[in-house]
């Protein structure tokens, strides 16, 4: 597959690396440079004496590098893999050299399957026993801040939305932070964004109402967890704050399929950027979601880059749905994205009903419209909307003239983030492409 | 309307309002509890029976985009326009210059962004985004016929002109201007019969874009207008055109006031200042009122220089006048008029002046950023030449009048000055480079390098150095992007 530029700096994990790379795509910083099918090396003049060798394994992308840097891709991988993109025939097609070579043939038998001894503990038993019981205060603590939560609900409800309005972000906050120390961090993040809502929207009070609502299902949810289907009961764990472990969803069994990468979005959090990328599997004809997070100047992982399409082998968590996943092993990049599974308009709106039929909780589905239009409405206040003969639902987000530009007003093909009120769109099919809305440059700034 | 009631209850609060039962099984549970429960039951069924709306009437229908005639820019190419619109808007114009003499157009997804930043610049960067942009840019602006965007939706002139306020009928006579300026110029006319006030001056000025003799008379009839802002305007661009006959008669005029008389030693100035304004002259653009503490002969010596074109005069005959009793008031009417008729051999001439006054701390009544950039390129970079040999220690203050893109010889006889330079201007350097690193030809990068190299770690200037290198570099591969 040929690498655009676009793609190649949405691998750049942040705006700095992804300007750096930039100014070191240009043969004159490279002492020397070539390339085979599968790699592309070179070598860098830096600060250092000694150049820095870079090469790049264009299947997977990886990247190896001899300059101290830690962040991945580095700026020379960033440099040498722009000016691959721009002109492939700038590096010259040859043997690699040694070094690129050693690292080529590790690299082939690191991916060699390997078998995973585990640790076996020196007591099973007493450490199941422990475990469970650990599990159990747990749960009780959990009980607790869910009775606190409902006595706060009802509180909320006797004085009125209306007073709620007024009132400051830290009635909020108290309820949440108690919910934290209570080890239910799902609800306390549900509280926080009850908080959000009167800042959003004209509409908040039925937002908050269907919000509370879900709530107190939740609560209930919760108080009936040993009566519930396991699927439903992981789904209802994980909603208040005990996900399954990592490892145990990386110990279910794996769906192989080209996955197409299809739209991110990142939210930026006042404690924590989240990554959403969703992605459709050819074969499986499934949604999966990888959700990333990072703190303060941490990263967030770039590897999969929207518009492409990797194989891989995914882990589900459990759930009533199963939309959320892991990757296990380094996905393999198998192309681009030429289509989209797109819907018409109140298709879309039914398949979300179904959704929600089976998780009431769903907050935001996967979306993807067929041969919609791009509209603006009337008014001192612009607003857009998608339509499909008459039938219309708003947009949202901040890419909404992107989407206009691209089509032109012709219809297209779109995906989006259905939240049940607005569309919140994430990529579109331009000319057999998908192409994610705001380029990697722009999401970086 | 359940749900509805039920909302009712929850803004009001259950304290004042009893929510209505939703399900059968609640009896037991309080107001509170009744209302969560409903909520959660009536919540989910709206949030998944939503139904899509048809009020079609509230949308704005689009009409699709013609093709697109142009093919896209390379994607390189495009990828550093959205760094140069994020990080370096400096060197906007030159990408655009350089896009535009290439030939092409901006990808469709990054339209938006170079909208919202050209909304912001002046006309003739907006001009080559117009150019670039393709047929989607115009669509996409003419969508949002309000916003800032405006300037790029495509207008019916002669209606504008006719029915649009101040600011659209400036916008489609310019445009107007650069397609038919004979159409224009009829326009603005009928324009300027419906127009009072300020407004003239700002109509008028439109007539900047592509003026040619053909305005002559037009611009003649203004100089007799009521208003002192048309007035103004019709003199500094009948000035642009030293074939009018206004030129030619403020020739005449001046020779009478001045007389040159070659002598044994060299040539000698004689001069008459008028005693009193003669009412003809005032009827032709003089100003008989003279500012404060300026004196009534000296004013009208002043005027009467500025309003002739400065080319009837040999340059040579500086030194003469700088010599002379009235030289202030004639240095600062001769400046005028240089810049007035762009004369570039009296602007050369008096740039020197300007650079040998300042370096003995003395004030000469010279614009000399303005007569700078009045120059065009190959003069600039002769008098900028001619200035770093006599009077490089002066030139710092010019920088900011720097914006010709340099060939590559003064590229190269300028960085190889540098090292010389730098330590000529020491503070003033940081000055001095910014505005170098735009103009300098990308050419000279191996030897910028080399300069940067020569620098002692711990001079100051470095830092400035190193962002001028940085600088080429970027412009580098802007160039290499777009050949």
């Amino acid at each position: 597959m040929p690498w655009t530029v676009d793609q190649v700096l949405a691998l750049a994990s942040d705006g700095s690396v992804a300007r750096a790379g930039r100014d070191l795509a240009a043969p004159r910083k490279w002492r020397t440079m070539g390339s085979s099918d599968a790699a592309v090396w070179g070598e860098c003049q830096g600060s250092a004496a000694e150049p820095y060798r870079t090469i790049i394994d264009l299947a997977g992308p990886a990247y190896h590098c001899s300059c101290p840097s830690r962040k991945l891709p580095c700026k020379h991988a960033l440099g040498l893999f722009l000016m691959h993109a721009t002109e492939p025939a700038q590096a010259q097609r040859e043997e690699p050299p040694q070094w690129a070579a050693e690292w080529l043939a590790n690299r082939s038998r690191a991916q060699q399957p390997e078998t995973k001894s585990a640790t076996q503990p020196a007591d099973p038993g007493k450490a199941a026993a422990d475990q469970q019981k650990r599990a159990r205060r747990r749960e009780e603590r959990i009980d607790r801040g869910v009775d606190d939560l409902e006595r706060w609900l009802h509180d909320l409800l006797r004085a009125g939305l209306a007073e709620t309005a007024q009132r400051s972000n830290g009635t909020f906050e108290q309820m949440a932070r108690r919910l934290v120390d209570a080890q239910a961090s799902g609800l306390a993040r549900l509280v926080r964004e009850l908080a959000i809502l009167p800042h959003l929207s004209a509409q908040w009070p039925e937002r908050m109402l269907v919000a509370i609502g879900r709530i107190g299902l939740l609560i209930e949810a919760w108080r009936r967890l040993d009566t519930l289907d396991p699927d439903l009961r992981a789904e209802v764990r994980s909603l208040v704050g005990i996900p399954e472990s990592r490892d145990d969803v990386l110990g279910t069994a794996a769906v192989h399929d080209r996955w197409d990468v299809i739209g991110r979005r990142v939210i930026d959090g006042e404690r924590l950027r989240v990554q959403r990328t969703w992605l459709w599997g050819q074969q499986t004809q499934r949604w999966a979601l990888l959700l990333e997070f990072a703190a303060g100047p941490q990263a967030l992982d770039s590897t999969l880059v929207p518009g492409t399409s990797v194989s891989a082998a995914l882990h589900f968590y459990s759930g009533t749905l199963r939309l959320r996943a892991l990757i296990g092993d380094p996905p393999l990049l198998a192309g681009t994205v030429g289509q989209l599974p797109a819907q018409p308009l109140p298709d879309m709106l039914r398949t979300y009903a179904e959704l929600l039929g089976r998780n009431p909780w769903l907050e935001r589905a996967p979306a993807a419209l067929r041969a919609v239009q791009v509209q603006p409405t009337r008014g001192a206040e612009r607003r857009w909307v998608v339509a499909d003969d008459g039938a219309h639902v708003p947009l949202s987000g901040d890419s909404t003239w992107q989407l206009a530009a691209l089509s032109g007003g012709h219809r297209i093909d779109l995906f989006g983030e259905w939240d049940g009120y607005t569309l919140w769109p994430l990529s579109a099919l331009v000319e057999g492409r998908c192409v994610p809305l705001r380029g990697a440059l722009q999401l970086a700034a | 309307m359940t749900f509805g009631g039920l909302l009712d209850a929850a803004l009001a609060g259950t304290l004042r309002q009893a929510p209505p039962s939703v399900v059968t099984d609640d009896a037991e549970l309080s107001a509170e509890g009744r209302l969560v429960r409903g909520a959660s039951f009536e919540g989910l069924r709206r949030l998944a029976g939503r139904r899509v709306q048809h009020d079609t009437a509230g949308l704005v229908q689009v009409a699709p985009c013609p093709p697109e005639t142009k093919p896209e820019l390379p994607a390189a190419a495009a990828v550093r326009l959205l760094e140069i619109l994020s990080d370096r808007p400096d060197l906007l114009p030159e990408w655009l210059a350089l896009a535009a003499a290439r030939g092409g157009r901006v990808p469709h997804a990054y339209l938006p962004d170079l909208l919202d930043h050209a909304a912001e610049c002046d006309e003739t960067i907006q001009d080559l985004v117009i150019e670039l942009g393709g047929e989607r840019l115009v669509w996409l602006a003419g969508l949002d016929p309000d916003s800032e965007w405006r300037f790029a939706a495509r207008v019916d002139t002669a209606n504008a002109v006719a029915f649009g306020g101040r600011e659209e009928r400036v916008r489609a006579l310019r445009w107007l201007r650069r397609h038919d300026p004979a159409q224009a110029r009829e326009l603005l006319v009928e324009a300027l019969a419906s127009e009072s006030g300020e407004a003239r001056g700002q109509l008028l000025a439109t007539l900047d874009t592509g003026l040619s003799l053909d305005d002559e008379p037009l611009l003649e009839e203004a100089l007799r207008d009521s208003r002192k802002e048309a007035r103004q305007v019709a003199l500094r661009l009948i000035r642009a055109l030293p074939e009018s006959r206004f030129a030619q008669r403020w020739a005449e005029r001046a020779r009478q006031v001045i007389g040159l008389k070659k002598g044994l030693l060299g040539t000698k100035l004689e001069i008459h200042p008028p005693t009193e304004a003669d009412p003809a002259w005032i009827a032709a653009g003089l100003d008989p009122r003279p500012p404060k503490d300026v004196g009534d002969k000296a004013w009208l010596l002043q005027q009467v220089l500025a309003l002739a074109p400065p080319g009837i005069w040999p340059t040579s005959m500086l030194g003469a006048v700088e010599s002379s009793d009235w030289a202030q008031p004639a240095i600062a009417g001769l400046g005028q008029a240089a810049l007035a008729y762009g004369d570039a051999d009296w602007s050369e001439e008096l740039l020197l002046a300007w650079a040998h006054a300042t370096l003995k701390r003395e004030m000469a009544p010279i614009n000399a950023t303005a007569l700078f950039q009045g120059l065009a390129a190959p003069r600039a970079e002769r008098a900028l030449r001619r200035l770093l040999e006599a009077t490089p220690a002066a030139t710092p203050p010019l920088a900011s009048a720097w914006k010709h893109r340099w060939s590559p010889e003064f590229s190269r006889y300028f960085t190889g000055r540098l090292p010389k330079l730098l330590q000529t201007w020491e503070y003033a350097a940081t000055g001095v480079l910014r505005p170098a690193s735009l103009c300098l030809d990308p050419c000279v990068l191996p030897e910028a390098e080399h300069v940067l190299a020569g620098l002692p770690e711990s001079v100051w200037t470095r830092l400035s150095m190193e962002r001028l290198v940085h600088t080429l570099e970027f412009r580098d591969a802007l160039r290499s992007e777009l050949a």
